[in-house]
């Protein structure tokens, strides 16, 4: 028997490579969109070594990953679990597309799919939680063919361009999964 | 808006001190025994902690807020005999977004609803006069009913409800985030005032 959990047509998830991957996290962090669609921290700049030493960190209970293009044969971003609550089986879902020409065109949304049957199928969670900033109405599209939804915002979280913008929830139930697949 | 002589760590009946590492310990270990009160220490399944446990933690704690600057936690004492009523801790403020996430500690429902409002009250005056932030979040599970009506009371509103994200006694619960603008307190301070 082989497993195929981490496979999908258009993309694979691989395990992250700290020397290789370091270098990319770096070129993909001078686009500051691409951070300020990830992180509510202020946009900065990392050398190489900083990035590479924070990859080669032992991050215990996170399930870090690459997010493969099979067909251009190049690691286009990272998607990964962290903060599971193993009694609750809940946890966090996280996902960066750091190669901006491939945005808006499905290898994000693969790449959750993909994540998301890992935490239900093999990993045994319950509920698969994010939040995302108002300004991403392109992450929210993804998160809902998902099967997503919203469990609430909180308004004016963050600040940006001078405007506060919401901080957005939401949940993804296995049993609302499995239904969904059934379908 | 009170002059600068209004005192940020002083009410009715409580102080706000530094931790007492060691009596601290021992008095919050035995709290711990309520899981629904340990709950929001670790970031793993509910237990009982040791005071040895609790020393190591208060000691990590404080050293991370003396190194990133983005924590601040105060033993609540009652004034009239130093007794320890419970904690305020605000484990992460995001400087660049002027908000931060609170958490009271008190031993159990029967606290926070007696001591609950004039706590309350210290941890906002501090975040809010002090700190100068805009917004403050508390989470906390849909069990809690008594910590709910008190931030109720105090003009908290509910903005997040996570399905079912929280497990203790032998069900599932959902997680709600509640959320206070700097503004809607300001408000309710003046008329309090």
């Amino acid at each position: 028997m082989r497993s195929t959990v981490f496979e999908g047509e258009k993309v694979r998830l691989q395990p992250l490579e700290p020397e290789r991957d370091a270098k990319l996290f770096v070129q993909w962090d001078q686009d500051s969109e691409y951070q300020v669609l990830l992180n509510p921290g202020p946009a900065n700049r990392y050398s190489v070594k900083q990035v590479q030493e924070w990859l080669e960190k032992d991050r215990k209970g996170e399930y870090e990953f690459a997010i493969f293009d099979c067909a251009a044969d190049q690691v286009i971003g990272t998607v990964g679990l962290g903060g599971i609550d193993w009694a609750a089986g809940d946890c966090w879902v996280g996902i960066g597309i750091g190669e901006r020409d491939h945005w808006g065109k499905g290898y994000g949304t693969e790449a959750l799919n993909l994540v998301v049957r890992f935490a239900f199928l093999e990993l045994n969670l319950r509920r698969v939680s994010l939040n995302y900033f108002e300004y991403n109405e392109r992450g929210r599209k993804s998160y809902e063919k998902v099967g997503f939804i919203e469990e609430g915002r909180i308004s004016d979280w963050m600040n940006r361009n001078g405007r506060r913008w919401d901080l957005i929830f939401m949940g993804l139930l296995r049993r609302d999964w499995e239904t969904s697949r059934r379908v | 808006m009170k002059s600068i002589e209004t005192q940020l760590f002083d009410n009715g009946r409580f102080t706000l001190t530094a931790y007492d590492l060691d009596q601290d310990a021992a008095v919050e270990s035995a709290w711990t025994q309520d899981l629904l009160y340990v709950r929001w220490l670790l970031d793993e399944p509910a237990r009982p902690m040791s005071a040895f446990e609790l020393k190591k933690l208060y000691e990590k704690q404080a050293k991370e807020a003396d190194e990133n600057g983005r924590q601040f936690q105060f033993a609540v004492r009652a004034k009239q005999d130093g007794s320890l009523v419970g904690f305020i801790r605000i484990p992460w403020v995001a400087w660049n977004n002027n908000l931060c996430r609170l958490r009271l500690y008190l031993p159990d429902d029967a606290a926070v609803q007696t001591c609950g409002d004039e706590i309350l009250q210290l941890a906002l005056n501090f975040i809010f006069r002090e700190l100068n932030l805009e917004l403050v979040t508390v989470d906390l599970s849909e069990a809690n009913q008594a910590l709910r009506t008190l931030l109720e009371r105090f003009g908290f509103s509910l903005e997040v409800r996570r399905r079912e994200a929280h497990y203790q006694h032998g069900r599932y619960w959902d997680e709600l985030v509640f959320s206070l603008q700097r503004s809607a307190w300001m408000a309710n301070h003046r008329e309090a005032e």
